[in-house]
């Protein structure tokens, strides 16, 4: 069906015969342009209510009110500005040079300059394994820090529904977040990442989904 | 002297004329014209590399000057054929506000291709190019290709006055006698052919630049002083082109990455060029941008006041002869609501 504004034209002119790229065409790029967020939702997605997130660098709980807050956030303020889901695998082996494309951990963050780092899948045998956590944890920092810090880019990241067990077993990891200014969103609001040498985790955050 | 007594005086057409006089032929994008404020008898020069829309964008001011200001202007096409440019000038004019009413889409792709329906072509045939041709509102647009002048400074000079004394002798009225504005697409391509007819083996960078110094006489002196705007476009070098690739692939900040591309040095046989030229714009369009239907664009100098080497970005849609300003809609929560809900629903 022909958009009625713009007739199937893609855009429209006003009355100084300036051009306007009319909301049909902006709509269907924004769809394009959210679509590969569409895996971090669950099938009950429909039901939620976008949360209210703030524009600028932090962490949110992997739930489906949050992924609509950051799908808006998205649209509002990061569009066109493409972006590019990573993870903390990628950070990994661009660190130890095993990435296929890039050599170093600052070249991965210099691919974009918008990241969604997904690190809600928790590995729990890495984990437990403390020699191979720190390079893990030391890449992984070390790439939020050049996003966030050296780049100024965009960066949301998303973590694990059990948040509370992800601060326990990545604590490193959360007190070089926390060393960076990143707070998590958990749903009722920002919260700040725990460091280790206070010792509390603070509340109960394994949310349900 | 003519005498003007102040209980005849004509002034509803001095008023009309006052802008006209006042800013000369203007560059049709906002943030460009706040700074620049019209060129009556200047030397602007719009650089880019291949496919940057550097001619497009020249279409646009020859056509924004003839149907806005009434400006009329000769577009010397060294690399296009004037069938191809005059095709493209009715494609863009098909786009005016008042067609609205036709919903008619019109394109550079279904014209060229010839895939257009009937009633698209009955639409121009009828509407747009009779309208484009004969309106006395609007400027003239003179289309030349590089069979047809003669490589030198007076013989264009020659060539101006000829159409200028075309317009006196069909009858046209008196706002569309002069020529105002002459385009060339592109200065390296006339100074190259200057030196071809003129057979003297002479580095062409110097050759550029007599062109140039050429090119700024004729609009400083036009027609016994009278001047004319002129507009030069012009190729930038490789090297700069390369950084600028460079400086897009590895910046620190990326949301400044499109920022700062290119500099004064950045023209083919840039000292010439810049030196004699009043304004100087920078064009830059890359598969990214082409996307968003943007092309950053830098004022890299201008005579009369402040530059913009930073750069912006206006809306580019080359598939209807458009490079200028864009207004776009704000994504307010409603919008935001509704597009949530669409892509929750596939």
């Amino acid at each position: 069906m022909k958009c009625e504004k713009c007739n199937g034209r893609g855009f429209t002119v006003n009355e100084d015969g300036k051009f306007r790229i009319c909301i049909c065409t902006l709509r269907e790029r924004h769809k394009a342009y959210l679509e590969p967020m569409k895996a971090f939702l669950s099938p009950y997605a429909k039901s939620a209510t976008p949360a209210e997130l703030r524009d600028g660098p932090h962490a949110l709980v992997k739930t489906d009110a949050a992924i609509l807050g950051l799908m808006k956030t998205m649209v509002k303020s990061w569009y066109p500005e493409p972006y590019v889901t990573t993870t903390m695998e990628a950070c990994n082996e661009a660190g130890f040079q095993r990435h296929p494309e890039f050599h170093s951990v600052s070249e991965l963050a210099g691919s974009s300059g918008a990241f969604v780092l997904d690190l809600s899948f928790m590995n729990k045998m890495r984990a437990r394994n403390t020699g191979l956590k720190e390079g893990d944890s030391m890449y992984l920092v070390e790439f939020v820090h050049e996003v966030v810090a050296g780049r100024k880019g965009k960066l949301a990241i998303i973590l694990d529904p059990r948040v509370g067990t992800f601060l326990t077993a990545y604590a490193d990891v959360c007190d070089g977040f926390a060393e960076l200014g990143i707070e998590y969103f958990d749903g009722r609001g920002y919260r700040q990442f725990h460091r280790i040498d206070d010792g509390s985790v603070g509340g109960n955050h394994d949310l349900p989904l | 002297m003519a005498i003007e007594v102040v209980q005849e005086f004509d002034y509803l057409t001095a008023f009309d004329n006052l802008g006209k006089k006042a800013t000369g032929p203007m560059l049709f994008i906002e943030q460009l014209d706040w700074k620049v404020e019209g060129m009556p008898k200047s030397m602007v020069v719009i650089g880019g590399f291949s496919g940057s829309l550097k001619t497009t964008y020249a279409l646009n001011l020859a056509y924004n000057n003839a149907v806005v200001l009434r400006y009329s202007s000769c577009f010397i096409s060294l690399e296009m054929e004037p069938e191809q440019l005059m095709l493209r000038l009715a494609v863009r004019h098909a786009q005016h506000p008042k067609f609205r009413k036709y919903a008619q889409s019109i394109t550079v792709k279904s014209v060229l291709r010839n895939t257009w329906s009937q009633d698209e072509r009955d639409f121009m045939e009828q509407i747009v190019v009779p309208d484009l041709q004969r309106s006395p509102q609007y400027g003239r647009i003179c289309v030349v290709g590089s069979s047809d002048i003669q490589y030198n400074g007076p013989n264009i000079v020659a060539m101006l006055l000829e159409f200028e004394r075309q317009a006196v002798a069909s009858g046209e009225p008196e706002s569309r006698h002069t020529i105002d504005l002459l385009i060339i697409d592109y200065i390296q391509l006339l100074a190259k052919k200057a030196g071809f007819v003129i057979g003297t083996v002479r580095d062409p960078y110097r050759f550029t630049g007599e062109v140039m110094t050429t090119l700024q006489e004729i609009s400083r002196n036009y027609a016994g002083g009278r001047g004319l705007t002129v507009v030069a476009l012009s190729q930038l070098n490789r090297a700069s082109y390369t950084a600028a690739k460079d400086r897009i692939r590895n910046a620190r900040i990326p949301a400044e990455r499109y920022d700062n591309l290119y500099d004064a040095t950045s023209f083919a046989e840039s000292s010439a060029i810049m030196s004699d030229a009043d304004v100087a714009v920078a064009l830059y369009c890359d598969d990214e941008l082409k996307k968003q239907k943007d092309v950053r664009i830098q004022l890299l100098k201008n005579r009369n006041g402040e530059s913009d080497e930073k750069g912006f970005n206006a809306l580019a849609m080359p598939e209807v002869v458009y490079v200028g300003d864009r207004q776009n809609d704000t994504a307010d929560d409603d919008y935001l609501a509704e597009l949530l809900g669409d892509v929750l629903a596939y």
